[in-house]
């Protein structure tokens, strides 16, 4: 019991730090978000109890049960650490392409790169929602925690990915735009042009019949 | 300093329970005191109102 807890804390840990060098890294307000890093803390100092029972630094009464509640407080804590570290990365990753695409036309952008709405765009509706819910609920005490947290972390770093591929159509997007105002420009001189015939052939209609 | 071992280690840490614009004035202006992290020496992180904002302009905008 005791092992896995500390295996799973340790585990747990590792992956929030990596997560959370990978989100200073990729933010693009270059702003840190702090609430991790104290719940990071907080994580800390119930280990640290556990390890002050372990050194003798400190007799409690029922020391096993002591030690278990505060690595599942740890747990709880870098597991909160994650989630606020995710919603974090997801929001950056839903501003990042609402900000490079919103100039674009739903007709350009389903021409150019036909893989976001068919697939990225759902999973970061999908994603930032889940995130949201599990957030918003700490569920601790889920057993599939570390799996959910794979799974997250995983599905950002691959959003990303395809994100920063999809950036990299940009320029296609301009040309398809330009070409789609070209269009619309020319089709909109040819309902002026066949106006106007209108209105010369009725005019000279009238005269003849006048 | 004499203190209870006992009673240390099982208080909380006085964390701060909300990051505001007051915790980051007072960041800046005790910048000088600690080494680490440039960003939070500068004062370049969220307070958690500023972070709940933009949380929710973010998720209210359309994706396109």
């Amino acid at each position: 019991m005791r092992k896995d807890l500390e295996y799973k804390a340790t585990k747990l840990y590792i992956r929030v730090k990596a997560m959370y060098i990978y989100a200073e890294e990729t933010t693009p307000q270059f702003q840190d978000f702090l609430q991790p890093v104290f719940e990071i803390n907080r994580g800390f100092d119930h280990l640290n109890r556990v390890r002050a029972v372990d050194l003798g630094i400190t007799v409690v009464d029922k020391s096993e049960e002591y030690v278990v509640d505060n690595l599942n407080k740890a747990i709880g804590h870098f597991y909160r650490a994650f989630f606020d570290i995710v919603d974090w990365l997801s929001m950056d990753l839903r501003a990042s392409v609402t900000e490079e695409f919103e100039n674009f036309s739903y007709t350009c952008i389903g021409k150019v790169m036909p893989e976001y709405y068919k697939e990225i765009r759902p999973e970061i509706e999908e994603v930032s929602k889940k995130i949201a819910e599990i957030r918003a609920t700490k569920d601790v005490g889920n057993p599939g925690t570390i799996a959910l947290m794979e799974k997250y972390s995983d599905l950002l770093e691959e959003l990303r990915a395809k994100i920063v591929k999809l950036v990299k159509k940009k320029p296609g997007l301009i040309d398809c735009e330009e070409r789609l105002r070209k269009g619309q420009r020319n089709s909109r001189m040819w309902q002026i042009l066949i106006a106007l015939v209108c209105v010369a052939v009725g005019a000279a209609l009238t005269a003849i019949l006048s | 300093m004499r203190f209870n071992v006992k009673e240390i280690i099982d208080a909380s840490l006085p964390l701060p329970k909300k990051v505001t614009q007051k915790s980051r004035e007072h960041t800046i202006k005790e910048s000088h005191r600690f080494r680490g992290s440039v960003r939070i020496a500068c004062g370049k992180f969220y307070t958690d109102d500023e972070f709940e904002a933009r949380r929710k302009k973010i998720l209210s905008t359309p994706l396109p």
